[in-house]
């Protein structure tokens, strides 16, 4: 499924104003918002000190950045706050995906993990196999039920709310919680199979 | 599995979510009949949604800082006793996990470190 196709099948409106919903222009417009807000979210996530104990990740956060500092700019200038959101849901996705693909390229496998009794060995904390884990899944819930999916990734890693989430699928509060409670359920239930 | 199967199984656990736990397997039995695969599929997302403790029930912040926090490794203590540190794996609420190995065992190990240690 294309970004652009999801984003269409949400709804019958026009979803970039001015053009033609599934013209080559509004395709182009709509690649060229996700692209550019790929790479802000991505020079955002890289250039904030890391190791900086304090810091957090918070996606909701940087989305917010990412706003601020594209909506001076056209085509972004008529785009709205949640269409925004959507697309930098998409783009954030990728940019975590892509780099918990990298850090694990040459290795193979999981690690194996054994307590040991000299050590307080923890749960570990989820990190890059368990996010491409996720994707994997996400993208087969993606070919069964695209609009599920879609508000999966908004609520994940867009960080949208449930009355945004509502807004954007043009459906109930209610419908989100139940749509939600059972995504989540089907794909947990996938990642442990 | 189809959309029309994705449909089936969670639409059967949001009703069965909805009843008091007694009452879901007769529940359960009734509606699926013959299909074990579909019940046991039901049953499996009822312990999921009960419990908690996957990437998705938290949120996005712990992870991302995982994924991206590339620990240099010219930081890292080289060894740590008879273990050799392999790679950071992530972190915790009160510090760093590492993947180490028993130099002289060869076995793999998580070793948490704490931060204020």
């Amino acid at each position: 499924m294309t970004f652009t196709n999801a984003l269409r099948e949400k709804t019958s409106e026009t979803v970039m104003p001015g053009q033609e919903p599934g013209s080559k222009a509004e395709k182009q417009t709509l690649d060229y918002l996700f692209s550019v807000t790929y790479e802000e979210l991505r020079r955002l996530a890289f250039t904030v000190n890391r190791n900086d104990a304090s810091f957090t990740l918070n996606p909701t956060a940087l989305v917010n950045e990412a706003w601020l500092k594209l909506v001076k700019s056209p085509p972004f200038e008529t785009t709205s706050r949640l269409h925004f959101k959507r697309i930098a849901a998409r783009a954030m996705r990728q940019v975590l995906i892509e780099a918990a693909r990298r850090r694990n390229a040459g290795k193979r496998g999981s690690p194996a993990i054994f307590a040991d009794v000299d050590l307080a060995v923890t749960e570990i904390a989820f990190g890059g196999h368990e996010l491409l884990a996720l994707d994997e899944a996400l993208q087969e819930l993606e070919r069964l039920e695209p609009r599920q999916a879609m508000l999966v990734e908004s609520r994940f890693f867009g960080g949208l709310d449930v009355l945004e989430t509502a807004e954007l699928l043009e459906v109930s509060e209610a419908t989100v919680h139940r749509e939600w409670r059972a995504a989540k359920a089907w794909l947990k239930h996938r990642l442990r199979q | 599995m189809d959309t029309a199967r994705l449909k089936r199984i969670q639409g059967l656990f949001l009703e069965a979510a909805d009843l008091p736990e007694t009452e879901r397997r007769p529940f359960l039995e009734n509606a699926c009949g013959d299909d074990d695969a579909l019940r046991a599929g039901v049953l499996a997302m009822l312990q999921e949604d009960a419990r908690g403790g996957s990437l998705l029930d938290g949120d996005l912040s712990q992870v991302a800082r995982n994924i991206l926090n590339e620990f240099p490794d010219s930081h890292l203590p080289k060894e740590l006793g008879p273990y050799r540190l392999v790679r950071m794996l992530g972190e915790g609420g009160m510090g760093v996990v590492f993947l180490a190995e028993r130099t002289d065992l060869g076995s793999l190990v998580a070793i948490k470190i704490l931060r204020d240690a």
